[in-house]
């Protein structure tokens, strides 16, 4: 095997392949998760299946071990930037078959999680229509609808009863605003937000602030509490916004200034984990660090942050923490934060642009 | 939006648009149909109900401890569950239909709904 060719089975490799980058770094991104969080050995035995014949496919031990089989083939050859549209459609096929065969794995985040891979083998790669978009938005609207119908959630009643279930302290919150004020609060940001970020979805132009108020939102949920991910919610949802970013179509200029440690230790870790040419360093006589992103220009924290918007060694390292110990996903609202701050004080190109994807070329090399 | 896509590139992108719109047709119904779609599979209505229940099972004349219960049904006796009420329902009444229709079975279900008053299911077949 000659060096190109091992090359293209890096796993930080992320361009060269038919899926879009951030596709296909979102997808590995979740297939990384599932593994982390030891999801893989929760893949159920069929049990009071909801399609029938799936309870007949092998003895339940069988098949428990065939999903997993599958799931790690799958797995390891999409982290290899092999047949990875096949890779995924297997994943994805992995857990629409597991909820479909059991009643007791029956999960809306796991069936999501399904969909997820399903929808990134059938993304088109040089196709306008983002599949994500739509698919988010079926699910706010599916979710908001459900919420605005049901009476406990306008009053409060749901809030007030479900979440001591995971803040214990909640009730003594709750004591010092009037009546149920803060659970009805807490449910109709819930269902605001959700409402919201269907128009956010659908309307291209607003499509950077739905990646930025959903993830916030998720992220809230599992701050709230107190680390609960809803089983494989925030992480795949999460893993959609990622696929939702408009990815450079050239490389990411940085401009730094070499007599910074931090600029240096920054850049050297980068650095060491760009085998694809998505940097640009140039050393400058700069105060603060500046990055340039097709035409629009970020400094200082700003600019720290779009260099890690587009890092996949960062994304994959941030997964793993995430998934062994979920009470660092409140991190994420620095990043957040961080972005924000950035995208206030950019120079050159108009805030809130369409982020339709212009299917620009692809960067770094093939393999 | 998809002139620029190849014709395979297309047929993927219908497909998936496909997935979404049925997505799309299973919430209406779900929300439309008030008997069929109240147990809410299809309705992305996930963590939306706050359940609080203790099932009794007396199977065959015997009354099933924790551990029996977990092994009949790999559900807790009691716990805290976050779907409708009816999809608990419905889980229990398939199990019975299927694996269980040889038994005399009989089911109590307390539940608390979003913290209202307890209601109690009675089931019994056999």
């Amino acid at each position: 095997m000659d060096d190109r060719r091992l090359a293209s089975l890096n796993p930080l490799r992320i361009s060269g392949t038919s899926m879009r980058p951030n596709v296909l770094l979102a997808a590995k991104l979740l297939a990384l998760c599932v593994l982390v969080t030891g999801r893989i050995r929760g893949l159920p035995y069929h049990f009071l299946p909801l399609v029938a014949f799936l309870g007949r496919v092998g003895s339940p031990r069988e098949f428990h071990r065939g999903l997993e089989l599958v799931f790690l083939v799958a797995a390891l050859a999409l982290f290899c930037n092999q047949f990875v549209r096949t890779a995924c459609l297997l994943l994805g096929l992995v857990f629409v078959v597991a909820v479909l065969s059991s009643a007791e794995y029956w999960h809306n985040n796991v069936l999501y999680t399904g969909l997820f891979f399903v929808l990134a083998a059938l993304d088109g790669a040089r196709s306008r229509i983002s599949l994500f978009r739509y698919q988010l938005a079926v699910l706010y609207f599916g979710a908001a609808w459900n919420k605005l119908a049901l009476s406990d959630w306008r009053d409060g009643a749901f809030v007030k009863d479900w979440l001591p279930h995971y803040f214990h302290g909640y009730p003594h919150v709750a004591s010092l605003f009037p009546d149920t004020t803060l659970s009805t609060g807490l449910g109709w940001v819930a269902m605001v937000t959700e409402a919201a970020l269907v128009v956010l979805l659908l309307v291209p132009r607003f499509v950077p602030l739905a990646i930025f108020v959903g993830v916030g939102y998720h992220t809230g949920l599992v701050t709230m509490t107190k680390g609960w991910t809803f089983g494989m919610f925030w992480y795949a949802l999460t893993a959609t916004y990622v696929a939702l970013l408009e990815w450079p179509t050239a490389p990411v200029v940085v401009r730094y200034s070499p007599t910074k440690l931090v600029h240096r230790l920054g850049m050297a870790a980068v650095e060491r984990f760009d085998f694809e040419g998505w940097y640009r360093w140039l050393p400058e006589r700069v105060d603060a660090l500046q990055a340039r992103v097709d035409g629009a220009t970020y400094e200082g924290v700003g600019a720290g942050a779009r260099v890690l918007l587009y890092c996949p060694i960062a994304y994959a390292v941030f997964a793993v923490v995430c998934s062994s110990w979920p009470v660092v996903i409140p991190f994420t609202f620095l990043f957040l934060a961080a972005i924000a701050y950035g995208e206030f004080v950019r120079q050159g190109v108009p805030r809130f642009r369409s982020s339709v994807y212009a299917g620009g070329p692809r960067i770094g090399g093939g393999g | 939006m998809l002139s620029g896509a190849l014709p395979f590139d297309r047929l993927r992108v219908y497909a998936g648009m496909a997935l979404v719109l049925a997505q799309l047709g299973a919430v209406v119904f779900a929300h439309v149909d008030v008997k069929r779609g109240a147990a809410r599979y299809f309705a992305w209505a996930p963590n939306d109900y706050s359940v609080d229940y203790s099932i009794r099972a007396t199977v065959n004349g015997h009354l099933l401890d924790a551990r029996e219960f977990g092994e009949r049904y790999r559900l807790p006796e009691r716990d805290f569950y976050e779907d409708p009420p009816q999809r608990l329902l419905h889980y229990l009444r398939r199990y019975e239909s299927t694996y269980g229709r040889h038994d005399r079975t009989s089911l109590v279900v307390r539940y608390r709904l979003d913290g209202h008053r307890p209601v109690v299911w009675r089931w019994s077949h056999g």
